[in-house]
């Protein structure tokens, strides 16, 4: 089943270079160079997430954004070459699910996509998820009972200290530990030096649930006081 | 315990300076005076009551009396002087008196001790009774008298010179013509060189060559012993209430006694001197603390206070004839006064620049001007007018007061009555025009108010015209160019708001057309990698291609931080964070390249936290590039130190390597794109340093560099901060 992505930018080479990207991957890809194109391609019912860039002509990629959502429900990922947080901010409260600064990851922006994806059509799973014990925070989802998290509905396979270190932080979402702390309840001993073991633990649970390890959306680092688990 | 001797210190030193001055001056001029009233002299220091001129006055007084009663004279006469100088010739003539009357031979000068009339009975029997006065129960003077070889009077049973009782040391014998005198089986010499001068305190007894023994006094013989320590024998029938030898004894054991303590009181004064002239710079301390004290007095109560000792120092002055009836009273009086002189001339001494602040008038001034700068300059001007127009209302009184007085004088003269008039209406006249010149400087003031009310507003910000001005006012011209100087400011701020509008809109702008197509050359760089049935060189040149690339994108970040940065639009959030747990992080974080680089990091960070505020993920790319400058550009197998040191109220972090290149002398590293080595074929963008930079200023901090030779250090500085995070649930 071939899921439909509609890529819009006004630099055809970019389009090209995703399509590309994403064919591979084996999606179907529908292509427009602005906005006024992209709201006439996003009828097609069997388009399933969108990739749209900001600056374009015509109909800028947020205008564009805001009318799509007025008629779909479905993901889309904003693209922009400006890198300021206050466009990231502006771009996900006009209706976008997601964002990538340009120039992106080529493997990033394949991550991006697949998540979204995963969590829409996952998405007839919520009422379900509801009634269980769950502590969800974005792409992410814990289930203390089972001791299991989930990335974009797929099981994170963690190690004994690493569920413990995410069990920890994801029954505190939005607490900030100090790795003393973290050391003293996951190791269970007082601890001289802990800051490296629990760095280095940090950055292997990154690596699994991160999209992109070197700029964490989740698991982050307070610089100066601990770690945590953003609440998304 | 050091605090308190530290404040105890000074009390004291003062202490002794008040004591020790008063007890030297005090004791000393009393002493001074009573040497020069006579009330003490050298017989005093004497602790043997039989070596003062009090005893020899009271053995010699005693014998008179024996001899006058021997020889049947007036008794009562001997209680007199007995040697009277009769005038001031060198040849000393002295009246001898058993009897009533010696009249001096004036032809001869010689004394004529026997009167013609009484020549034939030179010898009267004495009057038992006389005995009495002799005072023979007053044991601690014991005596026989003999007249012709038989005793005459005796208060003992026997009396040897040479073998005195127990008790007795001094012994007395008249022999009819000279006396002897034994004191503890020693003689004394009695007359000296024969002649009797009274200045001298000799004994006042018979037989010196200038005074003949009188005739009467051949036949009598008198043998006389004093008690060495006097004991109450006299009492209630004795005459005048006085005790003899007693007496004199307990004086002059009392002025013993007065004079050690006096003495000690020198000694003990002296000493506290010393001891104020070691610790002088205590007592400059209390003297301090006392001119505090006294600085917090007005002026005019210290200048009431001084008339009135001044003026008693004069009183004290004219005092000084009365000196002989109470020499006490000046040298403590002045005792007083010139401590209190001290405590002027300390206060002058500290406090003299402020001696005009700290008084009443110039409190009720400030006051004054303390209530006026609260209100507005139009209610000052208004209420200085008011003041002005009070203290001009006597005279205008005294012009309406004195009217009728002109009136019943002049109104007969002959233009009185109109020129009374005029002067009415002159007066008048002058009234309103004061009322009116009040008027227009309330009005002058109200439009000065409105200025500086406009004024104000301007300096804060707030839009001017909120403050009208009437256009005729005197200060019309003044407002006018505030309004110039306002535009002026407004169309410069535009203009800066512009000029850093276009800024950010320039970075905003360079930023997306840079990474347009930076976003092709990774896209189609990665698919290139994804290529597999390429040749092994063109794999090669894609690998370098993909790394350039990726280093692009790098420094195209960089630069558009450090450009924000620089502009002042780069966003900090400023939190309290531990600097000393963030650079563990760091290097946690940065573990891997830490250790794939070979070089030893050796960190000195304390265990305690270190409480800073910034922006932590700004301050960890401070960090994270000096730490990857220094492994980048170190010296192989050589060690990079990371200290954290704190002061009292800064943090200091101190990254130090040692260079790998030499380092250019003169060269501003944090300036952008500057690199140690300047073939610029390695890694770095060349913004590192410059990003730490300009992130720690960002973040409220300091940043600098030191060269030493190939000592490389970087040091960030930050403020402490009293704040702590606040604990999020």
């Amino acid at each position: 089943m071939n899921e439909c992505i509609l890529v819009v930018d006004d630099d055809a080479e970019i389009v090209q270079a995703i399509s590309i990207l994403l064919e591979k991957e084996g999606y179907r890809v529908l292509k427009a160079y602005d906005g006024m194109q992209a709201l006439e391609l996003a009828a097609d019912p069997a388009l399933r997430l969108i990739l749209i860039d900001v600056m374009m002509p015509r109909l800028d990629g947020l205008s564009a954004v805001m009318k799509i959502r007025e008629r779909r429900n479905l993901p889309i990922i904003v693209l922009s070459a400006k890198s300021e947080e206050t466009d990231k901010i502006l771009g996900l409260s006009m209706g976008a699910d997601d964002y990538v600064a340009k120039p992106f990851h080529p493997q990033e922006l394949v991550a991006r996509v697949r998540s979204q994806l995963r969590r829409y059509t996952q998405l007839g799973d919520v009422n379900a998820a509801e009634q269980r014990d769950e502590i969800i925070t974005g792409r992410l989802c814990y289930r203390p009972e089972e001791r299991t998290l989930l990335a974009d509905g797929e099981p994170v396979r963690l190690t004994a200290t690493e569920l413990k270190i995410v069990d920890l932080l994801m029954r505190n979402l939005g607490r900030v530990f100090p790795a003393e702390e973290i050391y003293r309840r996951v190791w269970n001993e007082e601890a001289y030096a802990t800051e490296n073991t629990v760095m280095v633990h940090v950055r292997r649970i990154r690596e699994k649930i991160e999209l992109n390890p070197r700029e964490p959306e989740y698991l982050k680092v307070v610089w100066g006081i601990g770690y945590k688990i953003e609440k998304h | 315990m050091d605090t308190k001797s530290r404040s105890i210190k000074p009390a004291v030193a003062f202490l002794a300076f008040v004591l020790g001055f008063s007890l030297l001056f005090g004791v000393g001029s009393v002493l001074a005076v009573a040497l020069g009233s006579g009330s003490i002299s050298a017989d005093s220091l004497s602790r043997d009551y039989q070596n003062t001129s009090a005893f020899r006055r009271e053995v010699t007084r005693q014998l008179n009396y024996m001899l006058a009663f021997a020889s049947g004279g007036d008794w009562q006469d001997a209680d007199r002087l007995l040697y009277d100088i009769a005038d001031d010739s060198n040849t000393p003539v002295a009246t001898f008196a058993p009897a009533s009357t010696v009249e001096p031979d004036a032809s001869t000068g010689e004394l004529s001790a026997l009167p013609a009339e009484e020549g034939e009975d030179i010898n009267p029997r004495p009057d038992p009774a006389d005995a009495e006065f002799l005072e023979p129960e007053d044991q601690n003077m014991l005596y026989v008298v003999t007249l012709d070889g038989e005793e005459l009077v005796s208060n003992t049973d026997a009396l040897d010179p040479f073998a005195l009782p127990e008790g007795y040391n001094f012994a007395l014998i008249f022999d009819g013509e000279t006396v002897s005198i034994w004191k503890d089986n020693q003689e004394v010499d009695v007359y000296g060189d024969g002649s009797y001068r009274p200045e001298d305190g000799d004994w006042e007894v018979p037989g010196y060559r200038n005074i003949p023994t009188p005739e009467a006094y051949r036949n009598i013989k008198v043998v006389l012993a004093a008690a060495q320590e006097p004991l109450l024998y006299r009492t209630s029938h004795s005459y005048s209430g006085y005790t003899g030898l007693y007496e004199v004894a307990q004086d002059q054991q009392f002025l013993r006694t007065v004079l050690d303590i006096l003495f000690l009181s020198l000694g003990g004064g002296a000493a506290l001197v010393v001891w104020y002239i070691l610790w002088r710079k205590y007592k400059a301390k209390a003297d301090r603390a006392i001119a505090w004290f006294t600085g917090h007095i007005w002026l005019e109560v210290k200048v009431l206070l001084l008339i009135p000792t001044v003026l008693s120092v004069f009183w004290l002055l004219s005092w000084l004839d009365g000196l002989i009836y109470n020499p006490w009273i000046f040298p403590f009086g002045l005792l007083l006064f010139w401590w209190i002189y001290a405590l002027y001339l300390n206060d002058l001494r500290y406090n003299f620049g402020r001696l005009c602040y700290n008084s009443f008038c110039a409190a009720l001034a400030r006051l004054f001007r303390a209530g006026e700068q609260r209100t507005s300059a139009q209610r000052r001007a208004a209420r200085r007018a008011a003041w002005q127009l009070v203290a001009a209302i006597p005279f205008f009184l005294f012009c309406i007061f004195s009217v009728p007085i002109l009136y019943t004088r002049y109104l007969y003269a002959g233009f009185g009555p109109i020129l009374l008039a005029l002067l009415c209406l002159g007066g008048l006249a002058l009234i309103v025009l004061q009322v009116l010149l009040v008027r227009a400087n309330q009005k002058a003031a109200g439009d000065l108010d409105l200025l500086l009310r406009r004024i104000e507003n301007t300096t804060q910000g707030r839009p001017a015209e909120d403050v009208p001005l009437p256009a005729d006012s005197d200060f019309a011209a003044a407002a006018e160019q505030l309004s110039r100087m306002e535009a002026g400011l407004r169309t410069a701020l535009e203009k800066q708001m512009k000029s850093e509008r276009m800024k950010v809109e320039l970075i905003a702008n360079v930023s997306h057309d840079l990474k347009t197509p930076l976003t092709s050359l990774v896209s189609y760089t990665d698919l290139l990698r994804q290529e597999e049935d390429l040749p092994q060189h063109v794999k090669e040149y894609i690998r370098i291609l993909w790394e350039k690339t990726q280093r692009l994108q790098a420094m195209v970040q960089d630069i558009f931080e450090v450009s924000k940065a620089a502009s002042g639009n780069l966003p900090v959030t400023l939190a309290p964070l531990d600097l000393a747990k963030l650079l563990r992080q760091t290097l946690a974080d940065m573990n891997e390249a830490i250790q794939e680089s070979g070089f030893s990091l050796k960190e000195t960070l304390p265990a305690e936290p270190v409480w800073i505020e910034a922006d932590g993920d700004r301050l960890y790319r401070v960090f994270q590039n000096l730490i990857g400058n220094a492994l980048k550009y170190s010296l192989p197998g050589s060690r990079i130190y990371l200290a954290l040191d704190c002061t009292q109220t800064h943090a200091e972090a101190s990254l130090r390597n040692t260079s790998r290149d030499e380092l250019p002398s003169g060269v501003d590293f944090t300036a952008r794109f500057v690199r140690g080595d300047e073939s610029r074929t390695d890694g770095g963008s060349g913004l590192g340093l410059s990003i730490a930079r300009t992130f720690t200023e960002a973040c409220g901090g300091t940043f600098s560099i030191d060269i030493q030779a190939d000592l490389f250090t970087a040091r960030v500085r930050f403020p402490l901060t009293q704040r702590r995070p606040e604990e999020k649930t």
